[in-house]
C-alpha cells in the first residue's frame, strides 16, 4: 500500500526540498496550507480550508493525483527563492535583511512563505505566489491522513494511509465557534473548517 | 568647532541677512539699528537656548530680548520677525515645544502671512528634520552632520513622545509600536477623562462586490465602527478608572484640529469579496464588534495575544486571563452586554414562546456558554442525545434542567448534560450529553472541569436555541428586558464582570509610541510576530509566563 501512495506522488526536482506556504493568522487561529518537497515528491499539509475558499472540506496531509497542472510549479517557486535570495543578500550588505523588512503590519492578512522568506501583500512576489497557489489548490488532491466532513455536513470522517478508519458524528454547536460566517468548526487535531 | 555649533553658525549667517520683517511687534520699532541689534541678540537668545540640556518649555520658550536695555518679547511675537530661524527651533527644540510655539503663534494672529509661514514651517516638523531642507543643509557642512542633525531629532522624538500628558492638550502619537507596526492616534487629557483619536479614511477596496453583497459605505463603517468603540466604552478605562472615550475622526473632522497634534491617518478598506476576513488595515462589509474593537486596537499599539505556536509565533506571550487580544469573541462575550433576538421558523415554535416558563428554557446557558470550541474540541466527546420528555403546556417548571454537571472524584472526568426543547414538536425536551477528560497534568484543563461542576464558571454566552434562528446582535448596555414580539424573542445578555483589558493596555496606549515606559509589555510585545529562535533570544523569560501582564 505505501508503495502504492508512493507512486501517487508526483516526482519533482530533488534539487532543493523547497518548501512553499500560505498562512494567515488570526485570534481565532492560523489557517496553513503549506507544500514540502519531500525527496523529490510533492506533499501538501492543509490545517484549514480557508484559502480554497471553503470547497473543500479535508483537512490534513494530500498526495497531488495529477501532476500535469502543476508542471513548472517548482521552476517557478526556485525562480522566486533565487530572487529572494539575491534581495537577502543586497540587505545583508546594509546590515538589514528580507524577512526584517516583512514586519508584518498587517497582522491578520494572509501572506507566503517560501523556505523560510516571508512575503506580504504589497510585495512584487504575491501575485506569482498567489498564481501558484491557485493552481495547487486546483489540483486534484487524495487525502492520505486527516479528516473530512462528509457532505451532508452529519460526520467527520477520519483517514489514516487513504482509508477511512474511524467516523465521529459532526455536531455543530459542539465543534464550531459561536454563530457567526462563515463559521469556523474546529476539526480535532487536523485544524478547522470554514462553513457556510 | 563641534558640527551642532558649526552648523547654527551656518544657520545665522544664512539667514540673517534675509530676516523678513513683519508687520509685528518688531516691525514697530522704528530704528533700524536697534532693531537689527534686538533680533540678533534674539537669535543669539535661541541658539543659547537650543544648547542648554533641557526640555522644559517654559524654559525654551521664555520671553527673549526685547526693546530697550531691559525689555523683553514674547517668543511667539519675536518668531514672526525672526522667521527663518524657526528651522533651527524646529531642529533644535523639542517637538512639545514646538507644539507650545504653535499655540503661541495662533494667540497672535494666525492669518497673519509672516505667522503662516513659520506655522508651516514648524508644524512640517518632521519633513524638515527629515526631509530634504535639513539634510541638504548639513550636507554641506559635513557629511556626519546628518548623523547629528538625526540624533538631535531622534531626541526631540522621544521627549515629545515621553512628555506625560498635559491637562486639555493634545498630544500626537506617530511612531513605531512594540512590535513594530507604525500607530498613528492623538491623546487628550481632561477632568472629563481621557481621549483616544484616531482619523480613520474608511475607502472602498479594489475587490470586486460579492453577488447578493449590498455596498457598506465608508460612512456606514464609520458609524459601525463608533457604535462598536461606544459599546465597550465602559470597559476600557484610565489608570484611576477614568472614561477613555476613543474617537474615530473622518479625515475631513481631524483637519478641524490643529497640525501638530492632530492624528495621523489610518487608511482602512472596506472588502465586498466573499469570504474576506478583517484584518486592522481592511475590513469585511459584514465585520462585527468583536473584530472592530480588537483591529483598532491595533491601532494604538497594542499587539495579538492569541496562542501563535501554530502559526510559528514562538514568542509570543499569552496570558491565563483572557482578553480582547487573545480571544476576541471570548473577551466579547465575556465582558459586553448585549441584546439577541431569535426567531421562531415554525407556529409550534410561536405557540411555545407564549407559554409558562418557556422564555427562561430557551435562554437558559448550555455547556457551549460555559466552554470554548477550543476547550471541548480538545478535551470533550462528541455529544450523544438522549430520550425525551413531554413538557406540558401548563407547566411551568422543565420536566429536566436546562444544565447539569457531575464532577468525577479524581477530578479528570466531567459528565455535562444539556436540555433543549424539541424543535419537532415544542412540547417535549431531551438532552446533550458529553464527556470532558483532562490530562492529569494538565492543571488549567482541571481547574475549568472544577469551575464548571462548582458553578463557578461563568456563562456569558448565549445562542439562540436549536430551531430558532438568530436575527442578530446589538453590543452595549441596555436596560430591556424579555421581549416576544410575534414569532421573535428578544432578550438581554449581562456578562458577569470580567476584565475587557489589562491595565497594561491602557498603560500601553497611553504611552504612545515612547519605549522608555511599560517595558515590561514592550519586551514581550516586540516578539509576538518573532518566528524565529534567534529572532526572540532576547525576550525575557516573563513573556512565555501566563501572567506576564502583571510584570512590574
Amino acid at each position: 500500500m505505501k508503495f502504492l501512495l508512493a507512486f501517487l506522488l508526483i516526482p519533482l526536482s530533488a534539487q532543493a526540498a523547497l518548501k512553499f506556504a500560505m498562512e494567515r493568522s488570526t485570534s481565532l487561529g492560523t489557517d496553513k496550507m503549506e507544500v514540502h518537497d519531500e525527496d523529490g515528491r510533492l506533499i501538501i499539509k492543509k490545517t484549514s480550508n480557508w484559502f480554497d475558499r471553503n470547497v473543500d472540506t479535508r483537512l490534513g496531509e494530500f498526495a497531488v493525483q495529477n501532476p500535469a497542472p502543476l508542471k513548472g510549479i517548482t521552476a517557478e517557486l526556485n525562480q522566486i527563492e533565487g530572487e529572494i535570495k539575491a534581495a537577502d543578500q543586497r540587505l545583508s550588505a546594509l546590515g538589514r535583511d528580507f524577512n526584517e523588512l516583512n514586519n508584518n503590519d498587517r497582522p491578520h492578512a494572509p501572506f507566503f512563505r517560501v523556505n523560510g522568506f516571508r512575503i506580504q501583500q504589497g510585495s512584487s512576489l504575491y501575485e506569482r505566489l498567489e498564481n501558484i497557489a491557485v493552481k495547487l489548490q486546483e489540483a486534484p488532491m487524495k487525502l492520505i491522513q486527516g479528516v473530512e466532513l462528509d457532505k451532508d455536513r452529519k460526520n467527520y470522517v477520519f483517514y489514516a494511509e487513504g482509508k477511512e478508519v474511524k467516523r465521529e458524528a459532526f455536531n455543530a454547536r459542539f465543534f464550531c465557534e459561536s454563530s457567526r460566517f462563515p463559521t469556523r468548526c474546529l476539526a480535532r487535531e487536523w485544524g478547522a473548517l470554514y462553513l457556510e | 568647532m563641534n558640527m551642532k555649533i558649526m552648523m547654527k553658525a551656518l544657520l545665522l549667517v544664512t539667514l540673517l541677512p534675509t530676516v523678513s520683517i513683519a508687520a509685528d511687534a518688531v516691525a514697530r520699532i522704528s530704528d533700524a539699528n536697534a532693531r537689527g541689534l534686538m533680533m540678533g541678540s534674539q537669535i543669539d537668545e535661541i541658539i543659547r537656548r537650543s544648547s542648554l540640556d533641557t526640555n522644559s518649555c517654559a524654559e525654551l520658550l521664555a520671553p527673549l530680548p526685547g526693546p530697550g536695555s531691559s525689555g523683553t518679547m514674547r517668543f511667539a511675537e519675536a518668531t514672526t520677525a525672526l522667521e527663518k530661524v524657526s528651522r533651527s527651533v524646529a531642529s533644535d527644540y523639542p517637538a512639545e515645544c514646538i507644539n507650545t510655539l504653535l499655540q503661541d503663534l495662533a494667540l497672535i494672529s494666525p492669518t497673519t502671512p509672516a505667522i503662516a509661514r513659520i506655522m508651516s514651517t514648524l508644524s512640517s516638523y518632521e519633513q524638515i528634520v527629515w526631509g530634504t531642507n535639513t539634510k541638504s543643509l548639513a550636507c554641506e557642512v559635513h557629511e556626519s552632520g546628518i548623523e547629528q542633525l538625526l540624533v538631535l531629532a531622534q531626541n526631540a522624538q522621544t521627549v515629545n513622545s515621553c512628555a506625560p500628558l498635559q491637562n486639555n492638550k493634545w498630544k500626537r502619537v506617530s511612531g513605531a509600536a512594540a512590535h513594530g507596526n507604525t500607530i498613528n492616534y492623538s491623546l487628550n487629557k481632561s477632568d472629563a477623562g481621557i481621549r483616544v483619536a484616531l482619523n480613520i479614511d474608511f475607502k472602498q477596496a479594489t475587490s470586486a462586490l460579492a453577488p447578493g453583497v449590498t455596498r457598506v459605505s465608508g460612512e456606514t463603517m464609520m458609524a459601525r465602527a463608533r457604535g462598536c468603540m461606544q459599546a465597550v466604552g465602559s470597559l476600557i478605562r484610565g489608570p484611576a478608572g477614568e472614561p477613555m472615550i476613543f474617537d474615530l475622526l473622518t479625515p475631513t473632522e481631524a483637519a478641524r484640529m490643529p497640525t501638530a497634534v492632530r492624528p495621523k491617518l489610518n487608511a482602512v478598506t472596506i472588502d465586498h469579496a466573499a469570504d474576506v476576513r478583517s484584518n486592522a488595515a481592511n475590513y469585511a462589509h459584514d465585520v462585527g464588534c468583536p473584530t472592530i474593537v480588537h483591529e483598532i486596537l491595533h491601532l494604538v499599539g497594542l499587539c495579538d495575544e492569541y496562542p501563535g505556536e501554530g502559526d510559528g509565533k514562538i514568542c509570543r506571550a499569552v496570558p491565563q486571563q483572557n482578553n480582547v487580544m487573545a480571544d476576541t469573541f471570548a473577551a466579547f462575550n465575556s465582558s459586553v452586554p448585549r441584546r439577541l433576538t431569535c426567531e421562531c421558523n415554525t407556529p409550534e415554535c410561536s405557540d411555545a414562546l407564549a407559554r409558562p416558563g418557556r422564555l427562561d428554557f430557551l435562554k437558559a446557558p448550555r455547556w457551549a456558554d460555559r466552554t470554548s470550541a477550543r476547550f471541548r474540541n480538545a478535551f470533550c466527546t462528541t455529544p450523544e442525545g438522549t430520550s425525551t420528555e413531554e413538557w406540558k403546556a401548563e407547566d411551568a417548571a422543565p420536566p429536566k434542567q436546562p444544565f447539569t454537571a457531575t464532577l468525577s472524584s479524581d477530578g479528570l472526568k466531567l459528565n455535562m448534560v444539556d436540555y433543549y426543547m424539541n424543535p419537532g414538536d415544542w412540547q417535549s425536551v431531551y438532552g446533550n450529553t458529553t464527556e470532558c477528560t483532562c490530562p492529569a497534568e494538565d492543571t488549567r484543563c482541571r481547574e475549568t472541569l472544577a469551575q464548571i461542576a462548582s458553578g463557578a464558571m461563568k456563562a456569558n454566552t448565549r445562542e439562540c436555541h436549536f430551531g430558532m434562528q438568530s436575527k442578530g446582535v446589538v453590543w452595549g448596555p441596555t436596560s430591556q428586558g424579555d421581549v416576544v414580539s410575534g414569532d421573535k424573542f428578544s432578550f438581554t445578555v449581562t456578562p458577569v464582570s470580567t476584565p475587557f483589558v489589562h491595565p497594561k493596555h491602557v498603560q500601553r496606549i497611553l504611552a504612545g509610541s515612547c519605549m522608555t515606559q511599560v517595558t515590561s509589555y514592550n519586551n514581550c510585545a516586540k516578539n509576538a510576530y518573532a518566528s524565529t529562535p534567534a529572532e526572540c533570544a532576547d525576550a525575557p523569560a516573563y513573556c512565555l509566563q501566563s501572567d506576564f501582564h502583571d510584570q512590574p
